[in-house]
């Protein structure tokens, strides 16, 4: 149904507003995903109605039931807040709760620091370099994760980083990479190589 | 087994699970070569530079 626009005086009726509604939520945009749970590896965590997910002294964080078929693909918006530690931070997906781990994750990044420039594609592993910087400073990631619920296809994701700029010298970071089986996800994976992870995550779905 | 830690506030379930060691061990094993591979390759960058007797700054002139 096409959008309705009113008039003064005239009579909403429940039909007119939910075709109003579904024509809303046909029209593109993102929405984001709640999780069906959560995992986190060491720490805490709480997800709120809009799928935000607010992590603490994570190890690892896992979100479950976040890719299904009503998407193609997907956004990642990431808030790592603090970091115990200088680590770096890596991503598998999973399907029913566990991890695919292994060696089929690809990946290639590209850094800069100042005026030092850093790429690399590591060798296949059993994990994608997601965040390479090997740093304490707070990192903000936007990222893309492509058809991972898509049968008979691989998933590919790619995403920039802001890490620690303007609170320290830091980087700007692209990596990008995939995994090279066709299960279909429902989820994923952040590992933090040592020490642990807090802050924020939430996936929105992109309308077909 | 993966504990039931939803906080009250929280509108999914969040279990507390940690790795298990082997995982880990694996993991730090693929850190340690990834950082040898880096430190390798900084090092061979270094020594080239040495080697040619340019200053950082030469070779990013050089570069750029």
């Amino acid at each position: 149904m096409p959008l309705t626009t009113y008039t003064a005086g005239q009579v909403l009726t429940a039909a007119s507003l939910n075709d109003n509604l579904s024509f809303a939520a046909s029209a593109g945009g993102i929405t984001p995903v709640v999780p069906t749970s959560v995992v986190v590896g060491s720490g805490t965590g709480t997800a709120n109605a809009n799928g935000q997910v607010t992590f603490s002294g994570a190890s690892s964080i896992s979100l479950n039931g976040v890719f299904t078929s009503t998407y193609t693909n997907y956004l990642m918006v990431l808030n790592i807040q603090s970091r115990s530690t200088t680590n770096y931070v890596s991503l598998r997906l999973r399907a029913a709760g566990t991890d695919t781990s292994s060696s089929s994750y690809y990946s290639q990044y590209l850094r800069a620091t100042g005026s030092t420039v850093s790429a690399n594609a590591p060798a296949v592993a059993t994990s994608s370099e997601f965040i390479t910087s090997s740093t304490n400073a707070p990192t903000f990631t936007t990222a893309t994760i492509f058809q991972p619920q898509v049968a008979a296809l691989n998933t590919y994701f790619s995403n920039q980083s802001n890490v620690g700029v303007p609170t320290t010298s830091g980087y700007v970071e692209m990596s990008v990479g995939g995994v090279n089986v066709t299960t279909q996800f429902d989820g994923f994976t952040l590992l933090a190589n040592t020490g642990n992870l807090t802050g924020l995550i939430t996936i929105y779905g992109v309308t077909n | 087994m993966a504990k039931d830690i939803t906080p009250a506030n929280s509108v999914c379930p969040i279990y507390l699970q940690p790795l298990d060691d082997a995982q880990i061990e694996a993991d730090q094993a693929a850190s340690a070569e990834r950082e040898k591979a880096e430190a390798d390759r900084a090092k061979l960058k270094a020594d080239t530079i040495a080697k040619l007797g340019l200053t950082a700054d030469e070779v990013a002139a050089l570069l750029s």
